[in-house]
């Protein structure tokens, strides 16, 4: 009861009005800012740059071969329909989506914008499961004996077209809207630099998909099978993971099939690195903030003295020495309070500024659906926490000799 | 003969060498209303702060309601404080950015006071002292008369059992004085012991005795 009162009389302080108080929040509101912006943008990056090796589906793991070279000599396993077997028995496995190249040369022929495009590409297939997901109409790619065949693109192919689409030419970017529906001319068993006996194709495109890692464009598995004139090898099967599995066990068990999960990988190191950067920006903010704990100590210090007619006053109206450090930290406390509210707002209406202006400059199709600032739960969190801390330790000890003040003393002084 | 309210035994205060009393004695009985007078620099004003628990004495011990305070800790001196003394000072100690009805209320914060009875007290003491009008005021707005009589009026807040005050009238007119007067003598009847500093012979209509405090003698 009494500590709500003492809580009331600091909060009713009139020179705790944010406009006195100003020259002390400014320190922690800009150092709390700081770290909501910083924190935010590496969080949000590593976010975005994780989605875009590992995909946006949830419980996926892609493996492929564990090869290692020597100039021509390279040594490794493929994989084929046993170690599709073998991947289904390892528990927490739920489905096995194979990916594969078709075995032999391919060229497409596109029309884009008055453009003709003639390239060399490899062409690519996948289980119809792997990418139905993400496709606005999964019906569509399915194998079928018409002539037209669909066609999945690469979300990564489209990012790196659209890259140089905006740095050398003045066609508008590719995305998914503009391209699902497209038809282009594909040849199959000739390219450029291998001529050969050619089957002719139209193909639809009936999607873009992320789950398809950096390949050319991918038709259903059952057409590649159906139609390769040599065996398939697959290059990357992808594991869909039971919600309840555990990761490292699965891949302890792929790991003895000789099989790698080189996104994971990476997506791990991207993991690391944003902790680093993070914890970096963090490190960062701190510093701020402890400039921010010293100017603090030196304000309260010089609040005691300026105010000590008024601790001899409480100490005379019956303020134990407790009570006068209880007020002194809740005014500090009040002042963290209001310094991480505001900081965290300001930080918030930076980054989210700043990211849209950043966004705007990047070209359309790049930037669609990409959150630059993403400020994570646990560091607004952690924002929230520690900063109302910084005002109290700096506090600690002015609040401390205020108490230690002689109320006859100093009431005689005044 | 009363029980004992204050007593002083083998009091000494001195000042960076200069001695103001030593070997002060005295005993203050219940029921008491004492105007304590004396020269400027005699100490009366160290006196009183001594019997509050602000100043400590150089030798010697004050008891009060037979208690030394020098055997207090600081938590029973808070106590002594905010239910045993009130203090009203000669140059008020009043927060001029609070009004006068917050500056009333100030010691209710410490003593975990009832803030509902404790406005509805202010009222009353501030009808008794013709502050109703400034009740809501900023103390900057205040005349000096009135911010002594706030001054007092803040002190009788917890309705203390003794009342410690330094020059209450110093600043006010006839008719304030009589005002205060009047306000001393029914919270005397009401049980209160007073202790007055004064140099003001107005305020002697009514007290059980006038004591002397000069060349460290109390008399």
């Amino acid at each position: 009861m009494k500590r709500a009162s003492l809580l009331q009389l600091a909060f009713s302080d009139p020179r705790e009005s944010l406009r006195k108080t100003w020259p002390l929040l400014f320190g922690l509101v800009f150092g709390i800012a700081t770290w909501v912006v910083l924190t935010g943008f590496t969080h949000g990056a590593s976010e975005w740059l994780r989605e875009r090796v590992g995909g946006t589906l949830p419980n996926r793991v892609r493996v492929s071969p564990s090869r290692s070279s020597f100039g021509p000599l390279a040594l490794g396993s493929n994989m084929n329909e046993q170690t599709v077997t073998d991947c289904k028995k390892i528990p927490g496995v739920e489905a096995v989506y194979r990916q594969a190249h078709y075995p032999g040369p391919a060229r497409m022929y596109a029309h884009f914008h008055t453009q003709n495009m003639v390239t060399d590409m490899i062409l690519d297939g996948v289980d119809e499961a792997q990418v139905a997901e993400q496709l606005p109409d999964p019906s569509k790619f399915v194998d079928s004996t018409t002539s037209m065949v669909p066609v999945v693109i690469p979300r990564i192919m489209l990012d790196v077209l659209n890259a140089g689409i905006s740095s050398h030419t003045t066609l508008p970017n590719l995305s998914e809207q503009a391209l699902v529906g497209q038809v282009f001319q594909m040849t199959v068993g000739v390219s450029s630099f291998a001529p050969g006996e050619a089957t002719n194709l139209n193909c639809t495109i009936v999607g873009v998909s992320d789950q398809l890692g950096p390949n050319g464009p991918t038709v259903p598995m059952a057409w590649l099978l159906r139609n390769a004139k040599r065996p398939v090898e697959y290059h990357t099967l992808t594991l869909k993971l039971s919600p309840n599995a555990n990761l490292d066990a699965v891949l302890r068990e792929t790991e003895k099939l000789h099989l790698v999960a080189p996104d994971l990988e990476t997506a791990r190191k991207i993991g690391q690195a944003s902790m680093l950067a993070q914890a970096l920006a963090a490190a960062f903010a701190l510093a701020i903030l402890l400039v921010a704990g010293v100017g603090i100590a030196s304000g309260f210090t010089v609040k005691v003295q300026v105010e000590q007619a008024d601790i001899g006053l409480y100490r005379s109206l019956g303020a134990s020495r407790r009570d006068i450090i209880s007020l002194y930290l809740v005014r500090a406390l009040w002042l963290g309070i209001r310094g991480a509210t505001l900081g965290v707002i300001l930080g918030l209406v930076v980054g989210q500024v700043g990211a849209t202006l950043i966004l705007s400059l990047l070209p359309k199709a790049l930037a669609e659906g990409v959150t630059l600032f993403a400020p994570s739960f646990v560091n607004l969190m952690l924002a929230m926490l520690v900063t109302p801390a910084v005002p109290v330790v700096a506090a600690w000890i002015p609040a401390r000799q205020a108490a230690s003040l002689e109320p006859g003393r100093i009431l005689r002084g005044h | 003969m009363g029980s004992p309210l204050i007593e002083l035994r083998q009091l000494a205060l001195k000042f960076s060498g200069s001695t103001i009393f030593e070997n002060l004695n005295w005993t203050f009985e219940e029921p008491c209303w004492t105007a304590l007078m004396g020269p400027s620099g005699s100490g009366k004003t160290s006196l009183i702060h001594m019997i509050a628990g602000l100043e400590k004495p150089t030798s010697g011990e004050v008891l009060v309601l037979g208690r030394s305070l020098a055997s207090l800790n600081d938590r029973e001196l808070s106590v002594h404080r905010q239910t045993v003394v009130g203090m009203a000072f000669q140059s008020f100690h009043l927060q001029s950015d609070r009004t006068a009805l917050e500056n009333m209320l100030l010691p209710l914060y410490f003593s975990d006071g009832d803030f509902s009875a404790g406005r509805q007290r202010a009222e009353q003491l501030c009808a008794a002292l013709d502050l109703s009008a400034h009740l809501k005021s900023p103390v900057r707005q205040l005349s000096g008369g009135q911010r002594q009589r706030l001054a007092l009026a803040r002190a009788l807040m917890n309705r203390p059992r003794i009342l410690l005050a330094d020059e209450p009238i110093g600043n006010l007119d006839a008719e304030n004085a009589g005002r205060v007067l009047q306000l001393l003598r029914s919270e005397r009847e009401r049980g209160m012991n007073l202790l007055v500093v004064t140099h003001d012979d107005f305020l002697l209509h009514g007290v059980d005795q006038v004591l002397h405090l000069e060349n460290g003698v109390l008399a």
